[in-house]
């Protein structure tokens, strides 16, 4: 752990400070996009397909209109009056608010009822009659391919199938050579299926367009309200709201996980239906509209090869994936990486070839492929190498973590240029896996493992040694639609030495108003409880692209650090000021300046602040503001070792977790409570896809599991006890240090789970399972082998 | 999402006898819960109606059904029908064999199998329910149709009734078939209650 160079009382960087926001949340006081309630608020309900793919022959709205409180009913063709019934994805795709002739996916918006209540427009909905004429779903995207499949989007003029893009990354020829002369190949076919974030809180917005004023001010549930802003812009400029006149405030948020990334048809429609009827319009949805409609993550189907040595060495990886994207590319992704930072999948590994190739499909299925709690399909990645670590292992006969120490990327190797283009800033491979295998006892539990399979009993031992790669991201490379991916922090010192500090990325649960104070209070010695965060408000806040992707700390976090560092400049020149010596004589520590060599004569922060506004020297402005806007030099690297311990019993054949140590290595540690509570969450949200959670559609394009009853997100009740612990490596090239935490646990757990788990049933012959592994899917396996009744 | 059900049923009746009450549409109508004839086109082809309740789902289907096959030497028919919901919340499709055979004790075997195909609300139920909910209708239709063939058997007047054309300008809703209490039934089931 590193040094505290703060006491507590100012709390900054390594102190486990309470969360001043959770003042207002375990009070029940947080103030949530559903709590908002304006004069005359209209409320909105949707009207959604039961089909996957349909062409709309007729939408009846008279009886709905006709029930009292019912305002209006917004369809397609009302949209289209106004030139709004398309709008552009973040991908630049384009995507229906609201179809005019064909449904693509079921659940899909169809109209949207305008109502006193919510109820009402319940009711409303109820009573809109839409004509369907059904077709033959698409649902597949290995269907979607055949040169016979129906072409889904009719809409753009001249396609011919349902292909949308094709990316690939490396040296194929080389790959292909390495792999022709290697002494061994192996190949597994991994499937990450569709999950859904399951925020507690789902997406909604309230429309409050200002006749008079001409303003539109959007409460709404989003990570990014200023690009939100931006796209507003561009897409209903031509209806006249410009840029100064769009107001998007983000409020309290109830988690984001990438979900609350894209713009969803439903706050458009809000939108418009506010500037029609010149009321406020508040749109929640439910549960089953979030579960159902809203965006999707993973969905890659990855065949993973790997080539080595007979010793061991791996020299080459070739991963081919079908991506399905469902009706629209709606991902989130920075523009030029349409597959997001997927050619991380070498790892934590020092293989020296590589090639990587993608092809994504349309089908008909709700749009989306956001990054779920990981910095842009790194899950995806991560848990493709992990898997094939395990496959050659298995295939060499070796021990998984002895494999992995020796292909490890060593501690000197760093900065470590990647095969397929990355430059790791700094990492410690080995010494993170040993911990875990120190803390869990490895030795012994192989030891264990042997008795109980001569018994016959089912024990499992997975490992994951991943390296996340998050921040997005340098300018020279990252934007989305164009806007470059840096963030901001504007910082105001008050004359009584209190702050304010503002932002361009928005918390959702991430405790940024605790953590972003901490860091100022470790830059300017001025205790964070003194420190007033404030994100999510466009007309006040500086620009940023928002919080997803761990990118808060590694951009704004830097940020602040940045303009705390103006802000002591300044301080600089006053301090001399006040004590009537040169800059170059004082010197800075914690909260204050003093003079060299005569530390008695000082000035600090606060007496320092409050002479900014009362008795600055002469020509330099007054105040003591700064603005900086970071745009980082490079991604940095969180990484990490899990280990997974399962019990599967051998009747019922339900996989117990009885241990999980994860070690993880974010860089140097803002507030160490926050980071054990974020990986206690993701942790919990990678054990959910590698044992409970997939969104199922059958051939018709129907979910079979639209609700929480029928999709599996664990509760307390099916989480196991978390162990944690961390190396500490900082980052080379960020202010802090920092590196960013919050994914690497969603990242790391599903493949430590899944390699226990067939670890447990290796010796049995079984090679391979796609998650989530379910006590039905042991069985089948089992079954199959003849080895359960 | 397809489901699928098969049933054999043994009846009193002659094959004969059940044959004619098969292909009468508006004798089956009868027998299958919830369900209302409105439209006989021909021999073959027939509209009708059929309501069902799950949850807060009501899904109210018009659909058409027609005999694509009609074999009276072997006693084989396959009924197909299809129906979307009158307010547009989804789609059911429906194919229903029977064969009959003379039992050497009497009376007759129907060998009968169906496969059901749904889209939209009641899909989103979920395979579970949707499959405990069909068994039962399946039951319920089977019960239904046994006990009507034995009132056909003893009323001469029914044959009458049987043949006329029902009035389409003037059709009272049909009764939902109660899913509610098979759903909550398929539900306790989960949770191991027995």
């Amino acid at each position: 752990m590193k040094e505290l160079k703060t006491s507590a009382e100012v709390g900054g960087m390594g102190h486990s400070v309470k969360r001043k926001e959770d003042a207002r949340f375990i009070r029940g006081k947080g103030n949530y996009t559903d709590d908002v309630v304006l004069p005359g608020m209209l409320h909105m309900d949707i009207v959604r397909s039961p089909y996957a793919y349909a062409k709309i022959k007729s939408i009846n709205t008279d009886k709905a209109m006709a029930i009292p409180g019912v305002h209006a009913v917004i369809t397609g063709e009302v949209l289209k009056g106004y030139n709004l019934h398309w709008m552009p994805t973040l991908m630049s795709d384009t995507q229906m608010v609201l179809p005019t002739d064909t449904v693509m996916y079921q659940a899909q918006e169809v109209a949207a009822v305008i109502a006193d209540d919510r109820y009402i427009a319940a009711d409303g909905v109820e009573a809109v009659e839409v004509e369907y004429e059904p077709m033959k779903a698409v649902v597949d995207p290995f269907k979607a391919m055949e040169k016979d499949a129906p072409i889904l989007r009719t809409d753009k003029e001249g396609k011919t199938d349902n292909h949308i893009w094709h990316w690939e990354t490396g040296d194929a020829e080389k790959t292909e050579q390495v792999f022709k002369n290697a002494d061994v190949v192996v190949e597994e076919k991994v499937y990450l299926p569709r999950i859904h974030v399951c925020s507690i809180e789902t997406c909604g917005c309230v429309a409050s367009f200002d006749p008079a004023e001409g303003k539109l001010t959007v409460w709404m549930t989003t990570q990014a309200p200023h690009a939100i802003r931006t796209v507003f812009a561009l897409v209903a400029g031509h209806v006249g709201l410009s840029e100064e006149k769009i107001r998007i405030i983000s409020p309290d948020i109830g988690g984001g996980f990438g979900g609350k990334v894209p713009i969803y048809p439903g706050y458009v429609i809000a939108v418009a239906a506010s500037v029609v009827i010149g009321k406020p319009v508040k749109w929640v949805e439910d549960r089953s509209e979030n579960l159902q409609a809203d965006s999707f993550a993973r969905d890659y189907h990855m065949t993973v090869e790997m080539a080595a040595s007979k010793e061991g060495k791996m020299e080459a990886l070739r991963i081919k994936t079908i991506a399905d994207h469902g009706y629209t590319d709606a991902a989130a992704n920075p523009s030029k990486y349409p597959a997001g930072m997927f050619s991380i999948c070498t790892g934590s590994y020092d293989i020296k070839t590589a090639f990587t190739e993608m092809d994504a499909y349309y089908t008909n299925k709700p749009p989306g492929g956001i990054a779920y709690r990981c910095s842009f399909r790194v899950t995806e990645a991560v848990h493709a190498i992990e898997r094939i670590v395990d496959v050659l292992a298995k295939k060499l006969d070796r021990d998984p973590a002895e494999l992995r120490f020796q292909n490890f990327i060593q501690p000197d190797e760093f900065p470590y240029k990647s095969a397929l283009g990355w430059e790791y800033d700094s990492g410690d491979y080995p010494r993170a896996l040993k911990l875990a295998m120190d803390k869990i006892g490895y030795e012994e539990l192989r030891k264990e493992q042997l008795i109980k399979r001569s018994k016959g009993e089912l024990m499992g031992i997975g490992i994951c040694s991943f390296t996340e790669i998050v921040g997005a991201g340098p300018s020279k490379d990252f934007d989305i639609l164009g806007i470059k991916m840096f963030d901001s922090c504007e910082v105001r010192i008050h004359p009584t030495g209190k702050a304010i500090a503002r932002f361009g990325t928005k918390s959702q649960g991430q405790g940024h108003e605790t953590t972003y104070a901490q860091i100022l209070a470790e830059e300017l010695g001025i205790p964070y409880t003194d420190i007033q965060i404030e994100e999510g408000d466009t007309d006040t806040a500086p620009y940023g692209l928002g919080t997803y992707a761990s990118r808060s700390t590694p951009t704004a976090g830097a940020a602040a650090a940045k303009a705390a560092h103006k802000i002591r400049e300044k301080s600089k020149k006053i301090a001399a000021h006040l004590l009537e010596v040169s800059e170059e004589d004082l010197e800075w520590e914690v909260g204050k300046f003093s003079v060299k060599g005569s530390p008695e004569q000082s000035k600090t922060i606060q007496e320092i602040a409050f002479a900014a506004y009362t008795n600055h020297p002469q020509g330099l402005e007054a105040g003591l503001e700064a603005t900086h806007y970071y745009d980082p030099p490079n991604l940095t690297f969180p990484f990490g070792s899990y280990i997974c311990v399962v019990d599967i019993d051998p009747k019922t054949y339900e996989i117990k977790i009885r241990r999980f140590i994860a070690i993880d290595d974010c860089g140097n540690i803002i507030n160490p409570m926050i980071v054990e509570g974020q990986i206690h969450g993701g942790l919990t949200q990678g054990l959910a896809p590698a044992l409970f959670e997939e969104l199922i559609y059958d051939e018709d394009g129907n979910i079979l599991n639209g609700s929480l009853m029928d999709y599996l997100v664990p509760t307390a009740v099916e989480t196991p006890n978390w162990e944690t612990d961390q190396t500490v490596t900082p980052s080379p090239h960020h202010p802090l240090g920092a590196k960013g935490v919050a994914e690497s646990p969603t990242v790391g757990a599903p493949p430590a789970i899944a390699n226990a788990v067939i670890d447990a049933l290796s010796h049995l012959g079984v090679e391979s399972m796609g998650i989530p592994i379910t006590p039905f899917k042991v069985w089948q396996v089992l079954k199959d082998k003849g080895l359960a009744a | 999402m397809e489901v699928k059900a098969e049933k054999n049923l043994k009846l009193n009746q002659d094959p004969d006898m059940i044959w004619k009450c098969m292909i009468d549409p508006s004798f089956m109508v009868k027998s299958v819960p919830g369900a209302e004839l409105t439209e006989q086109l021909d021999e073959r082809n027939f509209k009708g109606k059929i309501s069902i309740k799950i949850g807060p789902v009501t899904a109210k289907f018009n659909g058409e059904a027609e005999f694509t096959k009609l074999e009276e030497a072997d006693y084989e028919l396959t009924m197909e029908g299809k129906g979307l919901d009158t307010s547009g919340k989804g789609g059911a499709n429906m194919t229903m064999n029977i064969k009959l055979s003379t039992l050497e004790e009497g009376g007759t075997e129907m060998q009968s199998s169906m496969s059901l195909s749904i889209t939209g609300r009641l899909a989103q139920f979920g395979a579970r329910m949707i499959v405990a909910v069909n068994n039962k209708m399946f039951d319920q239709w089977a019960t239904s149709f046994t006990e009507l063939l034995n009132e056909q058997t003893s009323s001469k007047d029914s044959e009458e009734k049987s043949n006329n054309q029902p009035d389409n300008g003037n059709v009272a809703e049909p009764t939902p078939v109660k899913a509610l209490p098979l759903a909550w039934a398929a539900i306790k089931g989960l949770f191991g209650s027995k």
